[in-house]
């Protein structure tokens, strides 16, 4: 079985905001899975999410200046 | 070999999580923990959005539902997280500053009763105290 190595505390990232599902077949997809995974590489590949939390905010904006 | 995968990942996930109120990471480069920090920021500020839109509850009439929160309180902490978002997003230098800035002028119009969003606010500024100290 293959060793993935993913850095400490990064891992609570990434599950924050990846679904788990996501997170294996991305290790899996990885060329050589058992290669160390990088700290650059995770913030590069899942990062967190802005722009849908932004929308859903201008979503809830827009109720109020609907009718004003 | 799928569910040992599955079986590390979440026994890593479980310690992790439990060690996470340490907040030491001894295997990131000075770079990658600048980068958690910063996502925890951003988590910590959708999820002050989120407690606010649940909190302010059904809009009827541009006005959060009776007996729960002011709405200028909810429209201004929501927009107040997506002006941090942007400006984290847009800003590769001094976003820092310029988020605390507005976050703090946000607290001081809003001074927090509402147990839940209080602590949705103390822990916008618990990441805000980790980056400041990385």
């Amino acid at each position: 079985m293959p060793k993935i190595s993913i850095p400490p505390g990064v891992l609570v990232s990434i599950l924050q905001n990846v679904a788990l599902p996501e997170l294996i077949a991305w290790i899996k997809s990885r060329q050589n899975p058992s290669d160390p995974i990088t700290d650059d590489e995770i913030h590069t590949k899942f990062g967190v999410d802005v722009d849908s939390f932004n929308a859903a905010g201008l979503a809830f904006l827009a109720q109020f200046t609907a009718t004003s | 070999m799928r569910r040992s995968v599955l079986f590390s990942v979440l026994a890593c996930s479980f310690l992790m999580n439990a060690a996470c109120t340490h907040t030491t990471y001894p295997n990131l480069t000075a770079t990658g923990l600048a980068d958690l920090r910063r996502d925890q920021i951003v988590i910590r500020i959708n999820e002050f959005q989120a407690t606010v839109i649940e909190a302010c509850g059904q809009v009827m009439a541009s006005q959060c539902a009776p007996n729960t929160i002011p709405t200028a309180l909810a429209v201004d902490g929501v927009q107040a997280a997506i002006s941090a978002r942007n400006v984290m997003k847009a800003q590769e230098l001094g976003w820092f500053a310029a988020l605390q800035q507005g976050w703090t002028e946000f607290k001081a119009r809003y001074p927090q009763t509402n147990p839940v969003i209080q602590a949705a606010e103390s822990a916008v500024d618990a990441a805000l105290a980790a980056y400041s100290t990385n």
